[in-house]
């Protein structure tokens, strides 16, 4: 049993450490009503199996939150607890700047995907994770993980372009009659 | 700016927290009060595995010399999606198609790659990237199991004049290029199989776009492609119904076509309707990056807006005159930003099916290289 001080200073630094990122994932997977109590269970788990504990930590750290959202929580308070941070997302974005309609109309366009794509494409892009850290979470080889992306990235985009302005939908639409016809 | 920029972009500021003092004092608390277990017996060793990722979608490329890629441009007069265009010829392959047999289960064998310009000193030259196979088996029949595997594709130079470059850089054995937001280095060295966790999903299920309403995300299974109209018609409305431009629609269903146990008859179906898509025109005769003969149908990219790079290009969805998927490319039409110095016809990147097939045993992933 790993029990001496020594373990436990670095099981506390990893903790103060790791807490935000592990913390930002289980917001960006169920919401911060029950991110907290994610986070926590996450750490119980990495203590009891801080033999296994690998360098870098963060991708293996992740996978056991997302274990412990899949075993521990009922679907239903997860997409409950995930639908008022989708919607805490794209009423929050600051009314301020060039970029406020992209980025609002990107997250109206990721809150509009699947669960799976949502994750494949904010570990990359949110949580600062390489494809082969990422595929370690999501426990897939790098090929499966690269054609998930690429699958997850398409859909996005394709969600954006529904989210294209008004006047520029009418003219598409026009095109899409004539040339239909 | 590209996809995966703007997503960064658009990550919400808060959603890192620090815990009090008092949360973390539970946490630390509550975990310490717990035995550390043994460690795990590990399983089989992991194998390193030699696939480079892009980190961003992406798929890869070959040459128009290398390949003998010879999509011409547009036909000038005829108009896009008016089901007449060069539709002689897929009207054909689709009648051979309707004539394939089934099987248990379903394999589709892909390739990825990316075009990418190595810099150097003493001249750029074009490679093919972020070259992937992968082969994934899943049985038709829900418990029946699902295996993915993937491996690392050698990277090269595309044409001659880029491998004479390359050969005047002093031949390197591997390649390091930008790649969306960060350099990637891409092997000579081709990679071997690995698979995913072996049976992660119980299969029945297939990735497939074309059924006309949002509730499938979870995939279809074979009878409900089994009893999709193969009307092409209703299926162009099918098509419709989900959002994007017309590349992006055609790249659906180039995706439909290598992801999902689609039946001769859909598949012939989904050929007739093809043509009949807004913004889709015939580009004729092309030869793919397998080197295989094909008839393709395209599609633009937009010309401007968040998904426009800085250059003109196309997505082309090719078939054999016999039937079969090949695949899709993504073509240059107007050079531009990253492919300034590239001539139209220059495949940006592709995803062509290698062997999609039915098969009544379980099927293995072929040792041999595809090219």
């Amino acid at each position: 049993m790993v029990t001496d001080a020594d373990a436990v200073g670095r099981f506390t630094a990893l903790y103060d450490e790791l807490y935000p990122r592990v913390h930002a994932y289980a917001v960006s997977r169920t919401g911060r009503t029950l991110a907290e109590e994610v986070t926590s269970e996450t750490f119980c788990v990495v203590w009891r199996r801080f033999h296994d504990l690998p360098d870098p930590p963060l991708p293996w750290i992740l996978g056991i939150a997302r274990n412990v959202l899949r075993e521990n929580y009922r679907a239903k308070a997860r997409e409950d607890s995930l639908a008022a941070e989708l919607r805490h997302w794209t009423s929050s974005v600051p009314d301020i700047g060039e970029d406020v309609q992209e980025r609002a109309s990107v997250l109206r366009a990721l809150a509009a995907l699947s669960d799976a794509d949502r994750e494949l494409l904010t570990l990359v892009a949110w949580h600062g994770l390489s494809t082969d850290e990422a595929a370690k979470v999501i426990g897939c080889s790098r090929a499966a993980y690269f054609v998930r992306l690429h699958r997850a990235r398409k859909r996005l985009e394709r969600a954006m372009t529904d989210e294209t302005p008004a006047p520029v939908r009418r003219q598409a639409t026009a095109y899409r009659t004539e040339t239909t016809r | 700016m590209k996809i995966m920029d703007a997503l960064a972009a658009a990550r919400p500021a808060d959603l890192e927290a620090t815990p009090d003092a008092d949360r973390r004092y539970r946490d630390l608390e509550k975990a310490l009060a717990q035995p550390v277990e043994s460690p795990r017996r590990r399983g089989r060793p992991v194998r390193r595995l030699a696939i480079g990722v892009v980190a961003v979608g992406a798929a890869a490329a070959v040459t128009v010399a290398l390949t003998g890629h010879q999509s011409g441009t547009p036909t000038p007069g005829k108009t896009p999606g008016d089901g007449k265009v060069g539709g002689e010829p897929i009207m054909l392959a689709a009648d051979k198609a309707e004539a394939q047999p089934l099987g248990r289960y379903w394999t589709s064998d892909t390739v990825w790659g990316q075009s990418y310009i190595v810099s150097a000193k003493t001249g750029n030259y074009a490679i093919t990237g972020a070259g992937w196979e992968t082969f994934e088996w899943t049985a038709v029949k829900a418990g029946g199991g699902n295996l993915f595997y993937g491996r690392d594709l050698p990277a090269r130079p595309q044409t001659p004049e880029d491998k004479a470059a390359w050969r005047k850089a002093g031949s390197p054995s591997s390649f390091r290029v930008w790649s969306n937001d960060h350099y990637q280095t891409y092997s000579r060295a081709a990679g071997s199989w690995s698979a995913d966790h072996p049976q992660a999903k119980p299969g029945g299920r297939f990735e497939f776009s074309g059924m006309g309403d949002e509730s499938r995300a979870d995939g279809v299974t074979f009878d409900q492609l089994r009893h999709l109209s193969t009307d092409p018609d209703q299926l162009r409305q099918n098509y419709l119904q989900s959002p994007g431009n017309p590349a992006q629609r055609l790249l659906s269903v180039s995706e439909d076509l290598m992801s999902a146990p689609v039946p001769p008859k859909l598949r012939a179906g989904i050929m007739r309707m093809i043509p009949r898509l807004p913004g889709v025109y015939s580009v004729g005769t092309v030869t793919d990056p397998l080197r295989r003969k094909g008839i393709a149908f395209a599609a633009d990219w937009p010309a401007s807006g968040p998904l426009n790079h800085g250059y003109g290009s196309r997505t082309e969805i090719v078939f054999s005159p016999d039937g079969e998927f090949l695949g899709s490319e993504d073509v240059l039409t107007k050079p531009g930003g990253e492919y300034a110095k590239q001539r139209p016809g220059f495949v940006i990147n592709y995803h062509v099916a290698r062997g999609s097939a039915w098969r009544d045993k379980k099927p293995s992933p072929p040792a041999k290289l595809p090219f």
